[in-house]
């Protein structure tokens, strides 16, 4: 399978944010996507999820185009934004029966995808009371409903410690290594660990870059 | 169960998750506002001597002895009451500037008045308030008596000034007497019935300067618009990027608006059904009380609702426009006040110029208020209720476009 965007443009009034981003990625595969802040990665990731419409281009999933077809584009997508897309007076359950049925929540708990992001220890516990590895954890799992191909994210293990950072890494490695595509924004070289490429935004163009871990090298390409 | 039934069911669970804090905060906001509303009305009965009334005059005003009385009137700062006397062409025109709350009353005067009670004939003098308005009526009845007795006063000294002088110059004794007591008689007769001299009518009206009806309606909204202020732990927890994973899914501003407004809505009648519903319960056990007596609650707070639906989008749409938990408290409470003020929800709307009352007449809080007057005078009206239903709308679809636009703001950050 192959997640192919093809030449993304975006202008807010004068404002060229996107001028035609173009790349693809096979099955199994991490792209990172790095740039400066408001360089434009958010409003990217969020025109791939369907939150807002491009001024041209398209995604496509194994040639098939998903813009015009929104419930296809659901179902393939899975979107995490940049931070806590769930409510905070409810229980990590009452979150996941927003997106899965009560016989979904039950199956994902025993073995599933909820079970591999051991979502079952805080179940009972209110948003406002977890760590940020659990409430992350859980904004993935609630991503995962439809079990989507390709995962979008937004700086999973930002304000995270290594340990949840390691936690979400792994799984993340387990979705790919079983057929998923992520495509994550990152400022994180933990992070970039997991990736087989990495594209820097700049200007609204996205350049080709090899991570090779000298972070000072990274910062002079940013 | 489509996802925004389940978005629904979620924000009405979380919103009964804060109740503590709301009932908290709205037993601290009731203690404000009673602790407010009682110093204002204990410093209003005084000065509501100086307070300005419209009065009205309906009839055969020509006369000059009329004019006189009337221009006395105008001018009389020592009154109870500072009066504006307006004259009226016809009894209509009158009733309904009463109706709109533009007269505190208006006095039907007969044809010839003055020359028929000179002539000792006195016809009624009909006084037409609003309803409630009994304690002005009360007033103004308390007002010609004093009057009356004034006039009742001067005549004796002026008969026993009369006997006087005809005994001085001549007239004999008996004959004096005789004249002095014939026209005594006459005017004993005259004043004697003068409490045949007027009349008392309240028509069922809106709007209007009654003293209790619109101070309870007024009350009510602005009540019912503070308690806005109370539920901004609700509304400043929302999470934008929930709102914009919802969008990527399919439930766009629309049904996020929607649902998250019907869970309030509904949040807020039970939150204020049980205040009540024991209040009802009181009124049934207590009827002796002025107040019990005086309202039906049994149909009062059913009547609410529909001014609750209209307040709860407001408050709805001011939290969606605000954003933050300070500015959405600070726009709440500025937004209350200022608009219940000039809607004559803390004073009454006639103390307000002309302009600001034609204008205020098309604001929520004004319309919100008609509407609970209308329906202690009977049925409340299409227009009232066509406002109402208007900004019912237009509040929900400036909450969606606002919804939208934080969705897709750019870079889309949280």
């Amino acid at each position: 399978m192959v997640t192919e965007v093809r030449n993304i443009k975006k202008s807010y009034g004068n404002n060229h944010v996107l001028k035609g981003i173009s790349f693809s990625v096979e099955a199994s595969k991490c792209v990172a996507i790095l740039g400066r802040n408001g360089c434009g990665k958010s409003t990217l990731l969020s025109i791939l999820a369907g939150v807002q419409k491009c001024d041209s281009g398209e995604l496509l999933i194994d040639g098939h185009p998903l813009f015009n077809r929104p419930a296809d584009l659901r179902r393939n997508i899975g979107y995490v934004p940049q931070g806590t897309p769930l409510i905070e007076e409810l229980t990590a359950r009452d979150n996941l029966l927003l997106w899965y049925s009560k016989a979904e929540l039950r199956h994902e708990l025993s073995g599933g995808v909820l079970d591999l992001l051991g979502i079952g220890e805080f179940l009972k516990t209110p948003v406002s009371k977890m760590s940020g590895g659990m409430k992350k954890r859980l904004s993935i799992g609630c991503a995962m409903q439809t079990r989507p191909p390709v995962l979008l994210l937004d700086e999973p293990c930002a304000a995270l410690d290594i340990e949840c950072k390691e936690r979400i890494l792994r799984y993340l490695s387990d979705y790919k290594s079983r057929g998923g595509t992520l495509v994550l924004i990152s400022h994180d070289p933990m992070e970039l660990s997991i990736c087989d490429e990495c594209k820097i935004m700049r200007d609204g163009v996205l350049h080709d870059y090899t991570y090779d871990g000298d972070v000072a090298r990274l910062v002079q390409a940013l | 169960m489509s996802r925004a039934v389940k978005y629904f069911r979620l924000q009405l669970k979380r919103f009964f998750r804060l109740t503590p804090a709301v009932i908290v905060l709205s037993a601290l906001l009731l203690g404000i506002l009673g602790t407010a509303f009682c110093g204002m009305f204990s410093a209003g009965e005084s000065d509501e001597r100086n307070s300005l009334i419209n009065l009205g005059i309906v009839g055969d005003t020509d006369d000059s002895y009329l004019g006189m009385a009337i221009n006395a009137l105008q001018n009389l700062d020592s009154s109870r009451f500072s009066i504006s006397v307006k004259t009226i062409a016809d009894e209509a025109a009158a009733e309904k500037k009463l109706k709109r709350g533009e007269l505190a009353a208006y006095i039907v005067m007969p044809d010839n008045f003055i020359s028929e009670a000179i002539s000792g004939n006195m016809q009624k003098i009909t006084c037409v308030t609003s309803s409630g308005a009994s304690d002005f009526g009360a007033r103004i009845t308390e007002e010609l008596m004093k009057a009356v007795t004034e006039i009742v006063a001067n005549s004796q000294k002026a008969v026993y000034g009369y006997h006087r002088a005809a005994l001085d110059n001549g007239v004999p004794s008996d004959r004096a007497y005789d004249q002095g007591n014939a026209v005594a008689l006459d005017e004993i007769g005259a004043i004697l019935s003068r409490e045949n001299a007027y009349e008392i009518v309240e028509v069922g009206t809106s709007g209007a300067n009654a003293i209790d009806d619109p101070i309870l309606c007024g009350a009510l909204v602005l009540l019912l618009m503070l308690w806005g202020i109370t539920c901004c732990t609700i509304f400043t927890s929302r999470s934008t990027p929930l709102s914009r994973v919802l969008s990527s899914k399919g439930t766009g501003a629309v049904a996020q608006v929607l649902g998250e407004y019907l869970a309030y809505l509904l949040f807020m009648i039970a939150i204020l059904a049980a205040p009540a519903v024991i209040f009802v319960i009181v009124s049934r056990f207590l009827p002796a009380m002025s107040l019990f007596e005086r309202y039906d609650f049994t149909r009062l707070f059913p009547g609410i609702l529909v001014p609750i639906i209209t307040i709860a989008a407001m408050q709805f749409f001011l939290y969606e426009a605000a954003g933050g938990m300070v500015s959405g408290v600070l726009l709440q409470f500025i937004c209350a006040m200022g608009l219940g003020y000039i809607s004559g929800c803390v004073y009454p709307a006639y103390f307000f110029p002309r302009q600001v009352q034609d204008a205020a007449a098309w604001l929520p809080a004004w319309n919100c208020r008609l509407w609970l007057d209308e329906l202690l005078a009977g049925v409340p009206s299409f227009k009232t209720s066509a406002v109402l239903i208007a900004y019912l709308i237009l509040f929900l679809l400036l909450s969606v476009l606002i919804r939208r636009m934080r969705i897709k703001r750019k870079g889309g950050g949280a």
